[in-house]
């Protein structure tokens, strides 16, 4: 099954954006979340908000995630992992599966959720961008 | 998804938005994630397209390594 996907455009950038669902395996409440689809992250982060809506007790979790990005810095971005289930729906097609995400309350104002390689990427068999024809997809055998 | 970025930021920049799935229409606004997925739900979207507006379209660099 394939996922097919136009970058959403900008004055000045083409941006790929996917809905994902997310639901806490623990108490079933989903959302779908609009987050950038990011080869060049290493994990997928998410709005500390989204734990939130589906009830999830960040509090409980003791050990942090520290990542970091190209910026100069010595602290880093911190978070609390915790798995949840992903699905992407798409014309009466859907691929669900678990994987860790990492929520934190650290996300830039200009920022996005990330969908990264570790727990996104990696449960998929293609992740094609063509960025001259604006489409990108995600493949799943 | 159609492609009215600006116009989402314009509007509700810094905002959580509940969006009708697969378009840039936004059924609710606020600050509160919670209040805006309920208040989304109470519409009729069983499953609210949540998404946090950035205050300012700028060139994002999105790479993260773990430690």
């Amino acid at each position: 099954m394939q996922f097919k996907y136009n970058f959403t455009k900008s004055d000045t950038d083409k941006i790929p954006f996917v809905d994902v669902i997310v639901g806490n395996p623990n108490n079933g409440v989903k959302i779908s979340y609009r987050v950038l689809l990011d080869s060049g992250a290493y994990m997928c982060v998410f709005h500390t908000d989204i734990a939130k809506v589906l009830r999830i007790d960040l509090s409980k979790i003791q050990y942090t995630d520290v990542f970091y990005g190209v910026e100069k810095s010595k602290r880093g971005m911190r978070g609390k992992r915790y798995i949840v289930d992903l699905m992407l729906v798409q014309k009466g097609q859907s691929h669900k599966f678990q994987s860790y995400v990492v929520f934190s309350d650290e996300i830039l104002a200009n920022g996005y959720g990330l969908l990264g390689r570790q727990g996104f990427f990696d449960s998929f068999d293609e992740v094609a961008f063509n960025y001259k024809s604006n489409k990108f997809y995600l493949k799943k055998n | 998804m159609n492609n009215n970025l600006e116009t989402l930021v314009k509007q509700h920049g810094g905002k959580w938005v509940a969006l009708k799935p697969n378009t840039n229409n936004v059924v609710v606004s606020g600050q509160d994630a919670v209040k805006v997925y309920k208040s989304a739900q109470k519409k009729g979207l069983k499953i609210p397209t949540m998404f946090k507006v950035p205050i300012k379209l700028v060139p994002f660099i999105g790479q993260l390594h773990a430690i």
